[in-house]
């Protein structure tokens, strides 16, 4: 048998890690350069796919078809995600279903732009072993519906992945701790990610880790907060600039990159300035840590309701609670860690990395299931309600929110029309009480019932929620004994012959050999220098001395030269070439920016001022 | 198998929770799927049904009341869940006054509610709950005891007082549901803890 | 799908919902109970006391949809019945009328014993009086 990885699929970042056999520890997987995290990017380029930082260096270049983020998109429909398409730059096609990016003049679903990032960690794990890998353990938030979790182990099998076990990322995260001996007792888990929020609690006994609630939001996470500050900044912008900004999608991704890093700054220091090179102006700003919590304050306020009604299903009051762990980058924040301390009554810790946890979590899981790992047995739980729709609209519950997984139920159904051989079934997921409330999450057809007077024949279904917290129907007439044969379709899902088309697509994408992928690259990165040193150039030769320009210009004239030709290492060369004879330039642009900015302020002062 | 069996315990309303804990991770290392990866697809489907078995039948013991109602359905020889055969005579007062309630709160809430009668209200519930933990306390303490220790020709009449005892809990717990919801307490009630 | 139009009709639009005053000549009432969920029905009759047919029906159930439409569905029944007619009412009839699933049946048992206790309620106050009436 291959070796089993775990992978963190995460909003903003995805890792691979394993257990090591010597020290039985986990590990992380860096890449060529040392780099751990690979950013969760995709940018569909007319040279090729790009994943990872090369992805991420497009975000600008190419918003309308550089897919980040797309984990908010995992087993939802167009409706759900509506709302905040607005923040996107790439579009996504109104249609019934799964949802589609249009990228590039084609249509890819979320889990295939997953699976791109997943290839990328499954070639990184084959380059460090030397053999190849062929299964995973892939963690997803806890609060992920039956659609979502399903989404994610398409996206492995369609990167070639064999998708051994689903786990939640709290979970995941102590298992981490608890292989270190860092939690024991009743733990909870606070994991607040880039798009996704958990909160788990667990009883951590004899190596049993046993979720006792878990609750969340799969919609709620740290670019809710790079949002919120994006539309300050954007307001800002409109009354100190009068732009409007929010219409230019390269503006925007530039606005929300620098929020992003504005944020970071901000969980260190009290406050901190953004310069941002716009065409016609210079924007500079201050921001306070203060100022930044004020926006996010109700981002963090709503996390604290699921936190509360974790702890009602977990029948546990907040001081009976041993540890709070903190999961996910977003726990960086400060603001985070003192609501935490305030529910909780006592200090968060997070000796482990925040954002390398989970991953190693998911490699304590896969040596679990290897067989590698027997003293320690996780048994989670499923976080929604698994229901019928039935009279007048109602979900009836067939399996309420936090019963420890596997776990299953039967119910009896009959038919209501004389000789009718097909019944129809709609499961649902979530605690509202209407079905329309709830997630649809399939119909089924019953097919193949004997025509009998109406009410005679006694179908039992059986659902089965498995150890991924992923539904399995079967059905069998009682009367016959005959298993019904059941028609599936997935509300918000692949069929499965879709899954295999984009396997085979897959192949083609993957049977493009390395060396080709680092052309694509390198020619990429040359593009986007070469449009920057233009652009700069266009701004300000009258900063240059002309012995300097001359010389610009003959490195950019070699770089153009050179990029469509083969040779990667010379691309990436005279890209570095460009770049480093471009650097006293760009250093006197941003002076002058920030000069222009800080002038035009102080002119905006005097004149505000009385 | 029963959910008694399961665990290899007698049927019997006083369980140690340590105790039941202890075999349900005993089975649960025994059964769980995580321990049957590389075994074949049967066997695998089979951990499956076992493990599930194993962690419906914790659900249920674990929890006193629970353990109550699914003692009560092995009595009557009936799949847990199915309505009962034999009804308890519910109290007429206490259908009544449920009764009454339901219809005093669809009044209060179609008329809009004030404080006064939000106050009203929370009062009503607080009555009915503590009844309600009232008819708890019957159950897991002296009614438990009596069906553990007393003479087995009590058992008809002990299992009959605890049919009332649940019914009296369901009626009160409907309605403090409804109340709750009436208050705009209970937002996101869960699909499980409603009726059916 | 798994429930016929005509429940959920009835769950939608539910008939004769509503109440008479007790105390009415020829009105029996009955108030029932499903312990398992907790739902409470009330059903009445309106007994023309002369020719023992019931001229009226009402019910106010706090349930759920299925208690509602089985409720619902015997008022509709009942109305134009002699006692006796309306003692043979069985739940089986509501089953197969509003094609309850199996876990519902129970909705359709509280119907008929809601009936059951609406004619219990009404021999015991008027019948003996209709008797004397009648002599």
């Amino acid at each position: 048998m291959s070796r089993i990885v775990g992978i963190d699929l995460g909003t903003t970042n995805s890792l691979v890690a394993y257990v090591d056999e010597q020290s039985g520890l986990p590990r992380v997987i860096p890449d060529r350069d040392g780099r751990v995290l690979l950013p969760s990017v995709v940018s569909f380029t007319p040279e090729g796919v790009l994943v990872g930082e090369p992805a991420k260096r497009q975000l600008v270049r190419r918003p309308g078809s550089t897919v980040y983020s797309v984990k908010r998109f995992m087993g939802r429909g167009f409706e759900d995600v509506r709302e905040e398409l607005r923040y996107f730059p790439f579009s996504v096609a109104p249609a019934e279903g799964i949802v589609r990016i249009a990228v590039g003049g084609r249509e890819v679903t979320p889990p295939e732009v997953s699976a791109v990032v997943l290839r990328a960690l499954k070639e990184r794990a084959e380059g460090h072993f030397g053999e190849a890998i062929e299964r995973a353990v892939v963690t997803v938030p806890a609060y992920f519906n039956d659609s979502q979790r399903q989404a994610t182990k398409d996206a492995g099998r369609i990167a070639g992945l064999d998708v051994v076990r689903i786990v939640n990322e709290p979970t995941a995260a102590s298992l981490a701790y608890g292989l270190h001996q860092l939690a024991r007792g009743v733990i909870a888990i606070y994991d607040l990610g880039g798009g996704t929020f958990d909160i788990s609690i667990l009883r951590v006994k004899d190596g049993v880790f046993e979720v006792l609630a878990t609750n969340g939001n799969t919609h709620l996470g740290g670019d809710d907060f790079d949002r919120a500050l994006v539309e300050w900044l954007l307001d800002d912008i409109r009354a100190r600039h009068g732009a409007d900004l929010s219409g230019d999608p390269e503006a925007m991704q530039e606005l929300r990159l620098a929020a992003e890093a504005a944020k970071i700054r901000l969980s260190a220091g009290e406050r901190t300035a953004l310069t941002l090179p716009f065409a016609d102006f210079t924007y500079h700003r201050e921001i306070l840590r203060g100022e930044l919590e004020e926006l996010i304050e109700p981002l963090v306020q709503a996390t604290l309701a699921p936190c509360r009604m974790a702890l009602a299903d977990a029948g546990l009051p907040a001081s009976t609670i041993d540890e709070v762990v903190l999961v996910g980058g977003s726990t960086r924040v400060p603001m985070v860690r003192r609501r935490v301390q305030e529910l909780f009554g006592k200090a968060p810790h997070s000796q482990l990395n925040p954002d390398e946890v989970v991953a190693l979590g998911a490699a304590v899981q896969a040596q679990i299931l290897a067989g590698g790992i027997t003293h320690m047995l996780l048994l989670d739980v499923t976080p929604l309600s698994l229901g019928l729709e039935t009279l007048g609209g109602v979900a009836s519950a067939l399996i309420p929110r936090n019963t420890t997984i596997p776990t299953g139920a039967r119910e009896l159904f009959t038919t209501s029309v004389d000789g009718q051989t097909v019944v129809d079934l709609h499961v649902v997921q979530g605690e509202r009480e209407l079905a329309r409330d709830c997630r649809s999450l399939a119909r089924f057809e019953l097919r193949g019932i004997d025509p009998m007077p109406a009410g005679m024949p006694k179908i039992e279904v059986t659902f089965l929620i498995d150890a991924n917290g992923i539904l399995q129907v079967h059905a069998k007439e009682l009367r016959t004994g005959k298993a019904a044969s059941i028609e599936v379709t997935p509300t918000y899902g692949l069929a499965d012959a879709d899954v295999a088309r984009m396997v085979e697509e897959s192949y083609a994408y993957a049977e493009a050999d390395v060396h080709a992928r680092l052309l694509i690259e390198a020619r990429n990165e040359a593009d986007t220098v070469m449009t920057h040193v233009e652009r700069a150039l266009r701004q300000g030769a009258d900063l240059v001395p002309a012995g300097e320009l001359a010389a610009i210009r003959a490195a950019l004239d070699a770089l153009r030269q050179e990029r469509d030709g083969g040779n990667t290492e010379l691309i990436v060369a005279r890209t570095v070439a460009l770049n480093q004879i471009t650097e006293p330039l760009a250093t006197r642009l941003m002076d002058a920016a920030l000069r222009a900015a800080l002038a035009s302020r102080r002119v905006a002062e005097i004149m505000e001022s009385p | 198998m029963n959910y008694f069996e399961v665990f290899a315990l007698p049927r019997r309303l006083g369980l140690d929770a340590d105790d039941l804990q202890r075999r349900f991770y005993e089975l649960s290392r025994r059964h769980h799927p995580d321990f049957h990866q590389a075994a074949p697809p049967e066997a695998q489907a089979r951990a499956l049904e076992a493990s599930a078995l194993v962690n419906a039948a914790y659900r249920t013991l674990r929890d006193p009341i629970a353990r109550v109602e699914y003692l009560l359905c092995l009595e009557e020889g009936r799949a847990a869940g199915d309505g009962a055969d034999v009804k308890p005579a519910a109290p007429p007062a206490l259908l009544a006054e449920m009764f009454e309630i339901q219809a005093a709160l669809e009044e209060a809430r179609s008329g809009g509610l004030d404080a006064a009668a939000r106050a009203t209200l929370a009062a009503q519930r607080a009555r009915l709950l503590e009844r309600s933990r009232d008819a708890e306390r019957r159950l897991t303490g002296p009614l438990a005891r009596a069906w553990d220790e007393g003479p087995e020709a009590d058992r008809p009449c002990v299992l009959a007082a605890c049919r009332e005892a649940l019914a009296t809990r369901a009626y009160l717990r409907t309605v403090i549901q409804d109340l709750s919801r009436a208050l705009g307490e209970d937002e996101e009630s869960s699909v499980s803890n409603r009726r059916h | 799908m798994a429930y016929s139009d005509k429940v959920v009709d009835h769950y939608n639009n539910p008939r004769n919902v509503g109440s008479f005053t007790r105390d009415t000549p020829g009105v029996g009432t009955g108030l029932v109970g499903a312990p398992e969920c907790g739902d409470v029905m009330k059903l009445q009759i309106k007994v023309d006391v002369d020719t023992g047919v019931i001229e009226d029906a009402r019910f106010k159930t706090f349930g759920c949809g299925s208690a509602i439409a089985s409720s619902s569905l015997a008022t509709e029944w009942l109305k134009g019945k002699t006692l006796d007619e309306a003692a043979k009412i069985k739940n089986t009839d509501i089953v197969n009328e509003l094609k309850l699933p199996p876990v519902k049946i129970h909705c359709s048992v509280l119907a008929e014993d809601a009936i059951k206790a609406a004619l219990a309620d009404y021999r015991e106050k008027w019948a003996a009086k209709a008797a004397d009436a009648a002599s």
